[in-house]
């Protein structure tokens, strides 16, 4: 049986942050009931292609999918046909949950559970727009070990202005402290229309500092590796075997299904998203009508590109015969001009026969990619 | 179909951009009954896209129509197009040399502009009728009176029979065709004379070879006639000869005293068919050619380069395609320390040159980068002998140089009197010397300056546009050389002299200059993984000093919830940033960088 990942987008939150430019909303909770039946329905309207396969993983992202109703969360799960080797994440806001909600959510099947921690510092997570204190994260993250969970991850922000790197520093110190299993760690990009973008422009906040976001960065990779928790991919560290299923499939080409608004697929051979708007998911589902938007065919060549633009974010690399393998071809040969270049500049390095980005080659990873597109 | 020379008319329609030359020329085309109304594409005589786009017509062509009066006599039009900007003096010239009068278009609102009086003059020296016409008076600022009154006494020729029409209406247009019989003459010339035709205009065409467009003057010419190009000396025969209909040919077996048409012979290159040169009988030719004919030298030069070495090859091909439509058009293979291998190439003017790099870019898919324009200078050297250098790069050492000359031009401006003082500081702020100024009505005044060649190529037109709203209206030619203290200004971009953006310009303007270019690069090149000093100075002497700050990262960390697409679309987008980026040295310098050193002034 082949294989399929899954991701549930749930575009709720209490309240937006600064810097968040995904498709969220927190003023629309009249619309969450009417928005989790048509989720259903559309994996209903799917279901004669998912239930031939293997769900792998399945994420519920958002948003804020923790600021739902379990129950609601519990009616998704049980429409999608997963058993217990299926990583089953669910994206949680310290200050949204309580101990039956964790509850319910190890007993709907449910196993992993992704912080959005960002920071510990008060100050700069008022600064960011989000709603809880250092302390409920704390709490939070206690609390979820309490109840049985034993895969939980947190997602930390750094290169915020005014994030000095003491403020980083010491954040990052109380999550190892804490013994987590996963850590994102996140490089802040302005977005564009954002009020952080709009806060930045009218110089109301200094703008991000490169070099300090570098030294956190550096930092990060050095500290947690002493502490066994390993960077896997460009953001992402873990214990080992501990990391993301589900995020690892995004970068490996496997294929995956979104469900609900703005929500991405790679499906057989073709990249496509769901409507952006809420009214009109909502209208076309009830119409049963699902409408693929943006669709991308992934020919071989743009399968090669993804292949090494997604490979070089991994630590463990781009297999070279691996390449060669799926694509029928000579990747030392066709690349040589880039892989040269590559070489020279001291962004990649190749051994046995598998290219990795360089720490150099980590910091300026886009420029890396484009050598190869 | 070959009527009596008196029911012949061969014109041209002058006038100034956007005064409406080509929409008139439709509705005469229109009226004339050659094409039904649904075969009438918009802007017949404007065939290129690039034409279209700007609003002007590059390559003059002719069209030949025949007019019923009501009483039912047939008259054949032959209206033949011209090139409407300064660069093309000389093709309008010619053009106007094959015609025997001119419909002067003058908008009704906008009255007379520097370009419509620079074409006028070129007609009246070709001893051509005048008709003006009074377009665009269905605009509400219309005051057509007060333009025909203004044509009397800026022009001194008579306009109160002067047909008022809309052209992009239909309004009046029977009334232009009708007064092109009663006020413009019929062609002159003998049909037994040696034959003397004039060469107007002349294209390459793959399968005929180069087409070539004439006024018969005197004599005959024939199918399978023996032919000779009397300056350039070649000799071939016609295979094909006949009339021109819009955007095609009625073959015929000659052209008689008075007509104009086309004829093929098998000709690979128009470089041999120069316009301006006269045609004759290889067998019986006539005494001497035709007067006019000019050499066309080259103005403006420039270095033109592939942003991709590989496709010096490409561009080779490219070049050696746009030459065989455009003799006027002249390259060599040049090289450049930072750019690799190249041409340098030399045009007319500053429009000549843009338009071939446009159309090489759009028409060939190119990416180019062009350095600075660069005029002719002339330098006297201290042992005695003259250089002409057109490349900064090949300027002698200072210590060799005595002297140094620079082309200067007669320019006329025309300008609404409130802009005056914004022109003249202008003028003044681009080496001009005040030669006088007089008023062409009440609300506008013409402006004589001498002006350096070299200022007028930078962004004299942005400049004069900007400065005066867009009402300013430019008109030039060069008239000789003057004594000038020049210095050639180098820039230098993390310590390594940048050839391609070496330039020359007057001593009292380096300083600043230097300092406006080190300024621009530092806003378009882009932060590098390290520090870049950008530096102009003058014979090693550094003026002015810019620094690109560094940048330490380039990731996109987010995963955008495998949103892989949004992270290919950035990707790609950086992708093509850096297609149009130039390796330097150790800086990667964005195109954008070569062309933004020539707006300064914006």
């Amino acid at each position: 049986m082949e294989d399929v990942r899954i991701y549930v987008h749930i575009p709720f939150c209490k309240s937006k942050c600064q810097y968040c430019d995904f498709n969220s909303y927190d003023n629309k909770n009249y619309l969450i009931d009417s928005y989790i039946n048509c989720v259903l329905d559309e994996i209903d309207i799917q279901y004669s292609t998912i239930k031939n396969r293997n769900i792998t993983s399945i994420f519920l992202g958002g948003g804020t999918p923790s600021y739902l109703k379990p129950h609601l969360i519990r009616s998704i799960l049980h429409h999608l046909p997963f058993d217990r080797n299926t990583e089953v994440t669910i994206e949680v806001n310290p200050g949204t949950i309580d101990r039956d909600k964790l509850e319910s959510y190890l007993d709907m099947g449910i196993n992993r559970i992704s912080f959005g921690v960002q920071s510990l510092n008060d100050q700069l997570l008022r600064l960011m727009g989000r709603v809880h204190t250092r302390e409920t994260a704390l709490s939070n993250i206690k609390m979820a070990k309490e109840v049985g969970f034993t895969n939980i991850s947190a997602d930390l922000m750094m290169g915020y202005p005014l994030q000095s790197f003491e403020i980083y520093e010491e954040t990052l110190h109380t999550m190892i402290e804490l013994d987590m299993q996963h850590l994102s760690c996140y490089s802040l990009k302005v977005e564009e229309n954002t009020p952080l973008d709009r806060m930045i422009k009218r110089k109301m906040l200094p703008e991000p500092k490169d070099e300090l976001d570098r030294k956190m960065y550096h930092f990060t990779e050095r500290i947690l590796k002493e502490n066994d928790i390993l960077q896997y991919e460009i953001s992402n560290y873990a214990r080992k075997g501990f990391e993301c299923k589900h995020n690892m499939g995004y970068w490996e080409l496997d294929e995956y299904l979104g469900f609900g608004i703005s929500a991405h697929s790679y499906f057989k051979g073709k990249r496509f998203h769901n409507t952006e708007s809420i009214t009109d998911y909502i209208h076309d589902i009830k119409e049963k009508r699902l409408t693929r938007f943006d669709e991308e065919v992934i020919d071989a060549n743009e399968s090669r590109k993804e292949f090494i633009i997604l490979g070089l974010r991994l630590n463990k690399g781009l297999n070279i015969e691996k390449f060669n393998e799926k694509y029928d071809s000579d990747f030392m040969n066709d690349y040589k001009t880039a892989i040269e270049k590559c070489l020279k500049d001291q962004v990649i390095s190749i051994k046995n026969n598998v290219v990795v980005l360089t720490k150099l080659g980590k910091d300026f990873a886009n420029s890396v990619f484009t050598e190869f597109m | 179909m070959s009527l009596k020379k008196d029911n012949i008319r061969n014109f041209s329609i002058i006038a100034h951009i956007d005064h409406g030359k080509s929409t008139l020329a439709d509705r005469i085309i229109q009226k004339t009954g050659l094409l039904t109304d649904r075969e009438m594409s918009e802007q017949v005589l404007d065939n290129m896209d690039l034409e279209r786009e700007r609003g002007i017509t590059i390559k003059s062509q002719a069209v030949r129509m025949v007019y019923k009066r009501e009483n039912g006599e047939e008259y054949i039009f032959n209206l033949i197009d011209t090139p409407g900007h300064v660069d093309f003096t000389y093709e309008v010239s010619r053009s106007l040399a094959a015609c025997d009068g001119a419909v002067l278009v003058v908008d009704a609102a906008q009255g007379i502009e520097a370009q419509t009086l620079a074409n006028v003059y070129l007609a009246i020296n070709n001893n051509l009728e005048i008709l003006p016409v009074i377009n665009k008076i269905d605009l509400p600022s219309a005051r057509p009176e007060h333009v025909k009154q203004e044509i009397e006494d800026v022009i001194g020729i008579e306009a109160s029979y002067a047909p008022c029409i809309s052209a992009k209406n239909g309004i009046n247009i029977e009334e232009v065709l009708e007064k092109i019989v009663q006020y413009l003459p019929p062609p002159e010339g003998d049909d037994s004379n040696k034959l003397q035709a004039l060469i107007f205009d002349s294209k390459y065409d793959s399968y005929k070879g180069v087409i070539v467009y004439v006024r018969v003057k005197e004599g005959v010419m024939k199918l399978n006639q023996n032919i000779r190009f009397m300056n350039t000396n070649k000799e071939y025969l016609i295979n094909e000869i006949g009339y021109l209909k819009p955007g095609g040919f009625i073959p015929n077996d000659k052209l008689m005293a008075g007509e104009v048409g086309y004829f093929t012979a098998s000709i690979k290159n128009v470089s041999y068919t120069r316009v301006g040169d006269t045609v004759t009988s290889a067998d019986d030719p006539a005494e001497k050619a035709l007067e006019g004919y000019k050499k066309v030298i080259p103005m403006v030069y420039c270095g033109i380069f592939p942003s991709d070495g590989d496709k010096y090859n490409d561009l080779r091909d490219a070049l050696e395609k746009l030459k065989l439509n455009d003799a006027s058009l002249i390259y060599e293979p040049d090289t450049s320390a930072a750019l690799g291998f190249g041409f340098r190439c030399g045009f007319l003017g500053l429009l000549h040159m843009e338009i071939i790099q446009e159309r090489l870019e759009r028409e060939f898919d190119l990416d180019l980068i062009t350095t600075a324009p660069s005029v002719i200078y002339k330098i006297n050297k201290n042992d005695g002998s003259v250089i002409l250098v057109d490349n900064p790069s090949n300027m002698p050492p200072v210590t060799e140089i005595k002297s140094m000359e620079e082309p200067i031009t007669k320019a006329a401006i025309i300008v609404p009197q409130e802009y005056l003082g914004n022109i003249m500081e202008l003028c003044q702020d681009r080496r001009g010397t005040y030669i006088d100024m007089h008023y062409l009505d009440d609300v506008r005044a013409q402006l004589n300056y001498e002006l350096p060649l070299n200022e007028i190529i930078y962004d004299f037109f942005d400049a004069l546009k900007s400065r005066s709203k867009g009402y300013a209206s430019l008109d030039y030619e060069v008239i000789g050389y003057k004594p000038s203290k020049l210095v050639k200004l180098d820039i230098m971009l993390n310590g390594d002299i940048i050839d391609a953006l070496s330039f020359v310009v007057h001593d009292s303007k380096a300083y600043a200059r230097g300092r406006r270019i080190a300024e621009k690069l530092k806003e378009t090149i882009p932060k590098h993984q390290f520090e870049i000093p950008v530096q102009a100075c003058i014979g090693g002497k550094v003026i002015a000093r810019e620094t690109v700050r560094a940048f330490r990262k380039d990731v996109i960390a987010k995963c955008y919830g495998g949103d892989i697409s949004r992270k290919k679309k950035l990707l790609n987008k950086q992708k093509e940033g850096k297609k149009r980026m130039r390796q330097l040295g150790s800086v990667e310098v964005p195109q954008e960088a070569f062309m933004s050193v020539l707006k300064l002034d914006t």
